[in-house]
């Protein structure tokens, strides 16, 4: 049975295991065929940074783990304006296309899901 | 369909709140309950978790619109909602 | 399974079978670990692993059994680009075999 998951991803790509655990769970998700979004916000929007190279401090580069999640299905993309205002990021910065959700879009985004999960 | 959101840490309020919708109820845990200490929006459904208040001795100090919460009225507030969403930071 | 052959360079790998140090990887190595796998790589197989070897580079990733057969489908066209062709080559769990002998770690979330 497929249900409705948004992942809202708000944590910093480095610095914690977080955000590659979150993926990691993306990916399952996707494995098990479930219709998955993904919500940047804050510094989570930090995670979607061109150029990066986890290798630097020997980690996994998570930018590089985001750009394959369309070949598993996992295409729907969004992104907090307000955040990527305040921060000074725009979509050229990014390594994925995203939709732009002002906190309205946002809201109708979280009520329109099954599971909403960090 | 409305949503719980729940907070288990002040600085999440202020990612919280934008995103409530009018249907929806915030429920602050934890250190999140620091979060009841200043003036809140009177128009938001918002419950503290009364053992995490009463341990950090915020009983007498919180902001007048919010309400307490029972462990057993957080799980009446579970059940409750369509989505539980946890705001983390 | 064949018996491993004592010829050819030898790098430690896990109870599985996939290399500890990534690093260690080459193509000899490759023969050996297909070796032990029982497959003989011919230029079809090698096709894959440089796919697989190219789409870790990329994305940090071993790939599950969709995303490598979409990446075989894009990359190298429809005959190529299917499960069937891939069990042929890699027989019972292409992503995992496939990627032992690349030299990719383990894909995780494989089911």
């Amino acid at each position: 049975m497929s249900k409705k998951i948004l992942f809202l991803l708000n944590r910093a790509p480095y610095g914690s295991s977080y955000a590659l655990e979150a993926l990691e769970s993306v990916l399952v998700a996707a494995a098990f065929e479930q219709r998955v979004s993904l919500l940047f916000k804050g510094t989570g929007l930090h995670q979607l940074l061109t150029g990066q190279d986890g290798a630097a401090i020997g980690q996994r580069t998570v930018g590089k783990v985001l750009s394959a999640l369309p070949g598993y299905g996992v295409e729907r993309c969004f992104a907090c304006r307000p955040s990527a205002e305040r921060l000074g990021l725009a979509e050229r910065d990014f390594c994925l296309p995203v939709k732009w959700l002002d906190y309205e879009g946002q809201r109708r985004l979280i009520d329109d899901q099954d599971i909403v999960t960090g | 369909m409305a949503t719980l959101h729940l907070v288990n840490k002040a600085a999440a309020w202020a990612d919280c709140e934008p995103l409530l919708g009018p249907e929806d109820t915030a429920l602050l845990i934890e250190d999140g309950v620091y979060a009841a200490l200043q003036a809140l929006p009177a128009d938001i459904q918002l419950h503290v978790l009364a053992p995490d208040v009463e341990a950090r001795g915020l009983a007498e100090r919180l902001a007048p619109s919010v309400r307490l919460a029972s462990f057993e009225d957080f799980v009446r507030l579970v059940v409750g909602h369509a989505r539980v969403l946890s705001w983390t930071c | 399974m064949l018996t491993p052959s004592t010829k050819g360079p030898v790098a430690p790998t896990d109870k599985e079978g996939y290399l500890l140090d990534l690093a260690d990887w080459s193509p000899e190595v490759a023969e050996r670990i297909a070796q032990r796998e029982g497959i003989a790589l011919t230029d079809e197989h090698w096709r894959i692993i440089r796919l697989l070897r190219d789409f870790y580079a990329a994305h940090d990733l071993s790939p599950t059994m969709r995303p490598l057969v979409r990446r075989v489908y894009t990359e190298l066209g429809p005959e190529a680009g299917t499960s069937l062709h891939l069990l042929k080559l890699f027989p019972g769990n292409p992503a995992k075999i496939a990627a032992k002998i690349a030299g990719l770690p383990r894909p995780t979330n494989c089911l």
